[in-house]
């Protein structure tokens, strides 16, 4: 049997197009991020999944998934308090902010289901918890104390805006700078380039979220915002 | 127009309105009917470098998803029909080189191509197996997609963002200057995705075959075959560099009809 150029073109249109569609009508069509996180490799709980595999895309109702913690437990930890099942991690640091050079957020989580679980887990240093939330995780002899100790506290207990919520509750502030900020808005906020440099350090190009310039700088993105909102304010 | 150009043209604008129109999405806006798809999602390699996380740990790695999977499964099921045809008919990375080398051939003349002898084109080919064995590793140590740091395919479709890295910017404008001199460089030297398609032509089920009582030996399809390959002296096509182009086909270069062509079967060699 002889192909032609034609019958190429008709083969990779078809194939390529109508396996999308068979696949979607499927249900195996998906472009959104899998929802699971990698398995522990070694050691004593190879085959569990992996708390620092948690990422900001994942709700809480991913990490009740994943691993045995309900949402009710995770909402309380971190002071969710409506649609908690949908709330997506990578809003807690939108939401929280911090002076110091740890902050709450996806990393928070991380340590808290793994001190829950008993899964392991290696903290980097920067993954606060709130008061409440350390003492539940002692109480429960799921901390020492002496780790109780080193874990810095987020003291701010700012209530969460929801989605879909156009009533802000009334002592939160919107902050300025959030983790979808970048380089450009700070600009259009009114910043020089000696003071966005002077907070961010130096950046490739205006289209840079801040977040990830600080990260690549190593300056703490909540400390970075709150002097960039004290800049604007000025 | 060729066939093959309207259907290449077709795929880049395609993916290019995809990614635009992805950005345009996360800012709010964007054309609702068209899929807003990250780049990562429709990228079929992407669901070869996860393929071992994904059998090992039933996890993708980070950016990919089941998205990448399915293309994958299908680019493969038709590869193992005509061989790497992605490459040939639908890569927009693969198919800018080839316009670039327009504009060489044009500027260049008769030395375009002519830079690197033969013998050295055929070694610096198997470098992009190493390429490929470097990627599926450190992807699988590191779960993380280390490729998108050097990937000039993504750097193509996404170089007015934030999120490319400089050293992918900067490996897509030497793939594309160097396509000024040689033929789709990218393809012969570096790239792990079309490493990985051209074991298909080991075992394709159609083939470009030359018939040798036909043939005159005026090597017009050795001269069009972008990717440097001697079709004049073989039967069977089965060199892992062949994209399915049908460059050198009687339909296209050969002048003698029904030479050389893309047969199945199980004819013996000519
Ligand atoms: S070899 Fe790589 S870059 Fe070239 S066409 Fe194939 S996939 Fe695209
Ligand atoms: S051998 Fe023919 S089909 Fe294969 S790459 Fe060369 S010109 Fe294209």
């Amino acid at each position: 049997m002889k192909l032609n150029q034609k019958s190429i073109a008709i083969l990779v249109v078809v194939i390529l197009f109508g396996g999308v569609f068979v696949s979607d009508t499927l249900g195996l069509w998906k472009t959104e991020s899998s929802k699971v996180p990698v398995k522990i490799q070694t050691g004593e709980f190879v085959g569990e999944a992996d708390p620092a595999d948690i990422r900001g895309s994942y709700t809480l109702s991913d990490i009740a998934n994943a691993f045995p913690i309900s949402v009710e437990v995770l909402a309380e930890a971190f002071f969710i308090e409506e649609n908690a099942a949908e709330f997506q991690l990578k809003r807690l640091e939108e939401t929280y902010a911090s002076e110091d050079d740890f902050e709450l957020g996806t990393s928070s989580v991380r340590l808290f289901v793994a001190r829950y679980t008993g899964l392991p887990y290696e903290r980097t240093g920067e993954e606060a918890l709130f008061p409440h939330t350390i003492d539940f995780l002692v109480k429960e002899g799921k901390l020492t104390l002496e780790e109780a100790e080193q874990i810095p506290i987020m003291e701010s207990e700012i209530p969460i805006v929801y989605e879909n919520e156009n009533t802000v509750e009334e002592e939160h502030v919107e902050p300025l700078v959030k983790g979808n900020t970048t380089v450009a808005d700070l600009f259009g906020l009114g910043l020089s380039e000696e003071e966005i440099v002077s907070v961010i350090g130096d950046y490739d190009s205006k289209g840079d979220l801040v977040r990830d310039v600080c990260n690549s700088n190593e300056v703490a993105f909540s400390k970075a915002k709150l002097t960039l909102q004290d800049l604007v304010e000025k | 127009m060729k066939t093959r150009r309207w259907v290449q043209i077709g795929f880049f604008l395609f993916i290019a309105a995809i990614a635009v129109n992805h950005g345009l999405a996360e800012s709010g806006g964007g054309i609702a009917w068209l899929s807003n798809a990250s780049l990562h999602a429709i990228c079929p390699f992407g669901g070869v470098v996860t393929l071992y996380t994904y059998i090992t740990d039933g996890a993708m790695i980070k950016k990919i998803h089941e998205s990448s999977l399915v293309l994958m499964g299908l680019v493969l099921f038709l590869s193992v029909l005509v061989g790497p045809a992605f490459c040939g008919w639908v890569c927009p990375l693969g198919s800018i080189q080839e316009w670039v080398g327009k504009l060489g051939r044009k500027i260049f003349g008769k030395s375009y191509n002519r830079l690197i002898p033969k013998k050295a084109d055929r070694l610096l080919g198997w470098i992009r197996y190493g390429v490929l064995a470097w990627v599926l590793v450190v992807t699988a140590l590191s779960f993380d997609l280390v490729f998108s740091t050097v990937d000039p395919y993504f750097a193509l479709f996404q170089f007015w963002t934030g999120e490319v890295a400089i050293s992918a910017i900067i490996i897509l404008l030497t793939v594309l200057g160097l396509s000024l001199i040689v033929e789709r460089p990218w393809c012969r030297y570096a790239c792990p995705y079309g490493a990985f398609l051209g074991i298909s032509n080991k075992f394709r089920i159609f083939t470009i075959r030359r018939n040798a009582k036909t043939c005159v030996d005026c090597k017009q399809c050795d001269s069009v075959c972008p990717m440097g390959i001697e079709v004049s002296t073989s039967g069977k096509v089965r060199d892992l560099r062949c994209i399915s182009c049908m460059e050198c086909t009687s339909e296209a270069a050969c002048p003698i009809p029904e030479t050389v062509q893309l047969l199945g079967g199980i004819k013996d060699e000519a």
